[in-house]
Order: structure tokens, then C-alpha cells, then sequence
């Protein structure tokens, strides 16, 4: 800490320049406790960005901050450069949808949707026009009269939905808003999500703990662990390219072997060798981790044109629907997951069948066994 | 063990749980017949009675002092004067009390308690003394007055007590704890999150708590008004002592015409007048809990 100069301060803060909400050095104490830590986030103007992470990680905490309800313990909130921590919450014009809904339970799904615009002083016309359409868009028109205990929990959470898109808040902070939703309706919800989203250009912070979510909706992701941000970038920076194996966990499945770096490029594994072109400067004993469904598997003795290859045999299928999972044990008792998917040319295996798998080195990561 | 063994068996003095109701209500409905139905009827009966001059009664069955009652001027005024009275002690003691219900409420657990704990104390003294307090604090020789001659602020002291001022005063502070913890009781559906999300939709402070905090703790104001309310037009130590004889209250009078006039007939109907009031006040109330619901 005592090392840290003020250019080295400033540097891990996002740039300043374009960004319409900007998170500088959040942090949040209760007690002791450390919920959130030394976040830096810059949101472009119009952009929709991830909050990702496991449950208790902090991601309400952050979205409560920016939306006035709790106060930082120290670091900055701007937008468009403005500092708005002294800003009171309904002054903030921002949208928040609730992780448990929030609706009141007094008033009617059409005053909960109504109310926002209420406080704006919307002429009544325009105001029931645009509460008509909300809860059109969330298919819950027919609904309008009902009080919110008199609705299942989805509907409640497209309530909770409308009520704060209604409004077209400048900014827009969505807490797991399509948790409770099947998985149609969900995908649906995203769509429209995401629609009104780019068409009024709204800058949004979207916290979910489901990856899927996340990297098919958002421009760009932010993962936290226990309060701090351990990587940000675009889906496929997350995906590819993860930062920590955290990150490599949490995105996506994978498969973790331990191993020892032989030179730059070269891992062994047990007594196999494997080749990487993904080892930034690591050296000594390493995590390598693959993702299952980059993993190919073939009958045995096909040419391996230069990529990692491995013998095991089949000890579980399972079938998913989209994909086969499968787990491999290679001939020393380590086991592999992989995924293949369904249909189409890929030929399926099954128990006790001999295999060969192979994978690029371009998709085998490597990060220091210490972390 | 077989299923045969594990059923219970059927002796004639095992209940089911739908022939236990009665069995349990019952000491309760006794308690109730002895020391409210009964005294209520014997009261209606004495209402029934004839005075006779000198405190005699005489047993009839007329309706003539409920007559008398109605159609005298002074008693009809009293009932007004008793509601009217009451009906501000009732809104006053409420605005009183719900900034420090939800002060209370608000606070931290641990500081909580210790706050209730000081909204209960009052009622650990006698509500004759607490009275005796205000005949203090607002006598012609009392703090107030005292003060505000000393700052010659005034030359004669300021009548406090007994008059309507210093009934309705007394009142509220000895109501107010009844009030404050039926409020408490009734903010139990105020979740912090919708006053939140009022907010956060742009709902200013005083927006906030008229749209939002003040309909969802209707209940509790409902409960609390009611209780004040019936408690202040049935209290008669403080409006006795602080009224000093010059303010007339339904209960005030019912003492006067049983004690002092020994009129039974008329402090008997007078009672049932009391409890047509507290009937129309239930009644109001639960039309209110209804239609909140
Ligand atoms: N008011 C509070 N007092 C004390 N600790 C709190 C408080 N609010 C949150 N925390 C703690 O802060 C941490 C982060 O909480 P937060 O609600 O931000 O998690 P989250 O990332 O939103 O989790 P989830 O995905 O389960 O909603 C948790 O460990 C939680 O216990
Ligand atoms: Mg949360």
C-alpha cells in the first residue's frame, strides 16, 4: 500500500474520457466486513455492461451505491464526470429493478408501473399510454389491475421490469431481473431487454450470476470475486482470455489438470507432455485448464497434425439435450471433462469405449498453480 | 409395526380437533359473561330504572330517562363535546406518535428495545400521578407559568388547566404509549426496500412517505386510533382532575350522577350511550381495515 504512488493510484482507474458512469475506487465496509473493494468500472454512454459473479460477491452492494440507496465508504461515483455521491437517490434519474421485486404492495401492477412517471409529472395520456405499452412489452397487460400478491413470482419480476424501463432512466441498474423467468420467457425478456436497451440508448449495469446471460446480452462483462473485480472486458475477452483462474472457472466449465512448466510452451502432466501457446511467464508448477467442449474426440490412431492428444476411455455419458457430456479417464486416473455436441456429424460414444482426445494449444491455458 | 398398530385408537373420550374449539373457548367465554355481559346487562337494567329524588330507584321498565337524555340539551352537548374532544386528542396523539414509532422502528436492533422499553416506563406510574405531573408543569403557579411571567412575557398567568387545553394535553401524554405501540405493531409490512424504490424512482421524501410509508401503515394507524380513542372517552381521572370541574366529558358526568347525584338511572343510560359510541367506533374501524386490505 505504502508503495503505491499517485500515478500507479490513478492508472488501474478506468479512463476518465468517454465514460458515462464511472466507478473510482468504490468501496464498501460493514464493520469489518469488506463487500466491496477498490472496484474501478467505466460504463460507455449506451453500453451494457455485465456485474458477474457468485452469490455474495458484492454485485448488489455495487448497484445500491450507484443508485443512491447506500453510501460508499470511500472512492467515487461520476457520471458524465460529475461526482454524485452528495446526489440524493431521486435525484439521480436512474432505473433500478430490484433483486426481490420491491412492488407495492398496496397499489395495483398499473400504478406500480404508473408511479415512476407520476413523479415526473406526465400528463395523464401520455402517462397511460406509456404504462400500456410497459406492461405490453413484459405480456402482462392483461394484468394491470391485479394487486402484485395476486401474481406468481415471474410476474411480479416483469412488474418489477416494466416499472423501472417505463420511465427511460438515463441510466438503467437491472439485479438479476429474469432470475425467477422460464427459459423461454427469459430469452424473450432478454431480447426486449436488450432492444430497448440499444434503441434509447440507455447505459445499463445488468448483475446476474448466470454466465449464459451475461455473455450473449452484454457488451462488455465485469467479474467479481469477493468484492473485487477480477476481470472486465467483452465476452469473448472473459471467455478466451480469462484473467484468473476464477474467472476460467466461474465462465464456463473447464477442465483444471496441476502440471509443471518444462520451457516456455511445454507442460507435463503426469508424465504427458502437452504444448501451450497461451503461458505468459509462467514457469515451475502450473494449473492447466481446458474447456470440455474444445476438446475433440476421435478413435484411436487418427494423425494428430501437431495438437495435444491424450487416451482415455469413456467412464460417464451424459446426455444434456444440446451436448454429451462426458467424462474421460486417461490411463493414469486423471479424469477429463468433455462436451460434444448432439446430432449432426458427431459420432457418440459410450461407456468404456477407448478414446483419443485432442486440443489446440491455442486452448490450453496455463496459470500459476499458486492462485 | 404394522399399520393396524399405528392408528390411533378410537376411545370415546379422544376429540378430534373441530369438537376441542368449544371446549377451549369456554373458560374464556365464561370469564367474559361474568365480568362483561353481566355488568353490561345489569347496567341496562338499571337504565331501565326510575330515579327517585333523594337516590332511591325505583324498579320499572321505562324508557323515560333515555328520553330525558336525548331531548336535554346539556347531555346531547356532551356527547358532542366528548367526541369532538376525543377526535383531537386521537389525531393529535397520532402525529405525536408516528415520527417516534418510526424513529423506533428504524433504529438499530440493539437500541431498539432499549427505546421501547422508554415508550413503556410511563405506564409503570399510575395515570393519577402522571395527571398530577401536568397539574404541576401547568398550574397557575406551575413551570409554564412560572417561566412566562419571569421572562414578563405575560403579567397574569396563562390558563393551562382546567379547561380543554389542559384535558386534552394530559391526555395525549398518557395515550401517546398506547399509540406508539400499536403503530409499531402495524409497520410490520414496511419493507426499508419499497421506500427505496419509491426513491429511486424519483419520489422525493414527503412523496415518499405519503405514497408509500403511510399506506402500508394504515393498519397500525387504523389499531392505534381506535384504541386512543376509546380509552380517551372512557378515561375520567385526568379529565376530572384537569378539568377541574369546568369541562364536561361523557365519563366525567356518569361519576358525577353515580357518586355525587347518586342517580343510577341516568349514569346507567348515559354508560350505554358510551357504548353505542365505542360500538360506532369499531365499526368505523373495521370498515377502514377492510377497505385497506
Ligand atoms: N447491510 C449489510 N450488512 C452487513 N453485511 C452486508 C449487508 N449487505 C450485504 N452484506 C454482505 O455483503 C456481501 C455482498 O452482498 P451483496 O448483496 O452485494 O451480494 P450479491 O453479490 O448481490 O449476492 P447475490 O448474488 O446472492 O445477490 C455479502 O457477503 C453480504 O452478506
Ligand atoms: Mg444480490
Amino acid at each position: 500500500m505504502l508503495a503505491t504512488s499517485p500515478v500507479a493510484t490513478q492508472a488501474p482507474g478506468a479512463e476518465e474520457g468517454d465514460a458515462h458512469l464511472l466507478l473510482d475506487h468504490l468501496q464498501k465496509s460493514f464493520g469489518d466486513f469488506q463487500a466491496v473493494e477498490d472496484l474501478n468500472v467505466s460504463v460507455r454512454r449506451g453500453e451494457l455492461i455485465a456485474l458477474l459473479g457468485p452469490s455474495g460477491c458484492g454485485k448488489t452492494t455495487t448497484l445500491r451505491m450507484i443508485a443512491g440507496l447506500s453510501s460508499a465508504t470511500s472512492g467515487r461515483i461520476l457520471v458524465d464526470g460529475r461526482e454524485i455521491q452528495s446526489l440524493p437517490a431521486h435525484d439521480r434519474d436512474m432505473g433500478l429493478v430490484f433483486q426481490s421485486y420491491a412492488l407495492f404492495p398496496h397499489m395495483s401492477v398499473e400504478r406500480n408501473v404508473a408511479f415512476g412517471l407520476e413523479m415526473r409529472g406526465i400528463a395523464r395520456d401520455q402517462l397511460k399510454a406509456r404504462v400500456a405499452k410497459a406492461l405490453e412489452l413484459v405480456q402482462l397487460g392483461h394484468l394491470a389491475q391485479r394487486r402484485p400478491r395476486e401474481l406468481s413470482g415471474g410476474q411480479q419480476q416483469r412488474v418489477a421490469l416494466a416499472r423501472a424501463l417505463v420511465i427511460e432512466p438515463s441510466i438503467l441498474l437491472l439485479d438479476e431481473p429474469l432470475s425467477n423467468l422460464d427459459a423461454k420467457l427469459r430469452d424473450q425478456m432478454r431480447v426486449e431487454i436488450r432492444d430497448i436497451q440499444q434503441r434509447l440508448g440507455i447505459t445499463s449495469v445488468f448483475v446476474t450470476h448466470d454466465q449464459v446471460e451475461a455473455l450473449s446480452m452484454c457488451d462488455r462483462i465485469a467479474v467479481m470475486d469477493k468484492g473485487r473485480l477480477a476481470q472486465i472486458g467483452t465476452p469473448q475477452d472473459i471467455y478466451e482470455r480469462p484473467a484468473t483462474p476464477f474467472v476460467a472457472e466461474f465462465v464456463g466449465r473447464i477442465n483444471k489438470l496441476p502440471g509443471q512448466m518444462r520451457d516456455n510452451s511445454t507442460i507435463t502432466v503426469a508424465e504427458r507432455t502437452f504444448k501451450t501457446t497461451r503461458n505468459v511467464g509462467e514457469s515451475g508448477d502450473v494449473t492447466m485448464m481446458i474447456r470440455p467442449h474444445r476438446i475433440e474426440m476421435v478413435k484411436r490412431g487418427t494423425p494428430s497434425d501437431g495438437r495435444n492428444v491424450a487416451h482415455g476411455t469413456i467412464a460417464r455419458a451424459t446426455y444434456v439435450g444440446d451436448i454429451l457430456e462426458y467424462s474421460v479417464e486417461l490411463t493414469d486416473g486423471v479424469t477429463l471433462a468433455v462436451e460434444t455436441a448432439t446430432g449432426g456429424h458427431s459420432r457418440t460414444f459410450s461407456h468404456g469405449d477407448e478414446v483419443e482426445l485432442r486440443w489446440s494449444p491455442d486452448d490450453t491455458i496455463v496459470f500459476g498453480a499458486q492462485a | 409395526m404394522n399399520a393396524a398398530q399405528a392408528e390411533p385408537a378410537r376411545s370415546p373420550f379422544r376429540l378430534n380437533g373441530r369438537q376441542l374449539v368449544p371446549i377451549l373457548i369456554l373458560p374464556i367465554l365464561l370469564v367474559n359473561a361474568i365480568s362483561f355481559l353481566w355488568p353490561t346487562f345489569s347496567l341496562l337494567r338499571m337504565s331501565l330504572n326510575e330515579p327517585v329524588a333523594g337516590g332511591a330507584i325505583r324498579e320499572t321498565l321505562t324508557l323515560q330517562t333515555y328520553i330525558d337524555v336525548m331531548t336535554d340539551g346539556f347531555y346531547l352537548e356532551l356527547v358532542w363535546n366528548s367526541i369532538y374532544l376525543c377526535s383531537i386528542i386521537t389525531i393529535v396523539t397520532l402525529i405525536l406518535s408516528y415520527p417516534i414509532a418510526l424513529f423506533i422502528h428504524r433504529a438499530d436492533p440493539k437500541w431498539r428495545s432499549i427505546l421501547t422499553l422508554m415508550v413503556i416506563s410511563p405506564l409503570l406510574v399510575s395515570a393519577v400521578v402522571r395527571t398530577y405531573g401536568w397539574v404541576i408543569i401547568l398550574g397557575d403557579q406551575g413551570l409554564i407559568n412560572a417561566f412566562l411571567m419571569s421572562t414578563g412575557l405575560v403579567e397574569r398567568p396563562a390558563r393551562l388547566i382546567f379547561n380543554n387545553f389542559g384535558v386534552v394535553v394530559g391526555l395525549i401524554e398518557i395515550l401517546m404509549p398506547y399509540m406508539i405501540l400499536s403503530l409499531m405493531a402495524g409497520f410490520g409490512r414496511l419493507d426499508p426496500r419499497l421506500e427505496e424504490a419509491a426513491q429511486s424512482l424519483g419520489a422525493k421524501r414527503f412523496t415518499t412517505l405519503r405514497r408509500v410509508t403511510i399506506p402500508l401503515t394504515a393498519p397500525g394507524i387504523a389499531l392505534g386510533c381506535l384504541l386512543v380513542f376509546v380509552l380517551s372517552i372512557s378515561s375520567f381521572v385526568t379529565p376530572k382532575l384537569l378539568g377541574g370541574g369546568r369541562v364536561f366529558l361523557l365519563a366525567t358526568e356518569i361519576y358525577d350522577q353515580s357518586i355525587v347525584l347518586l342517580n343510577w338511572p341516568l349514569a346507567a343510560s348515559l354508560s350505554m350511550l358510551v357504548l353505542v359510541i365505542f360500538g360506532a367506533a369499531l365499526v368505523v374501524y373495521s370498515r377502514i381495515v377492510k377497505a385497506l386490505d
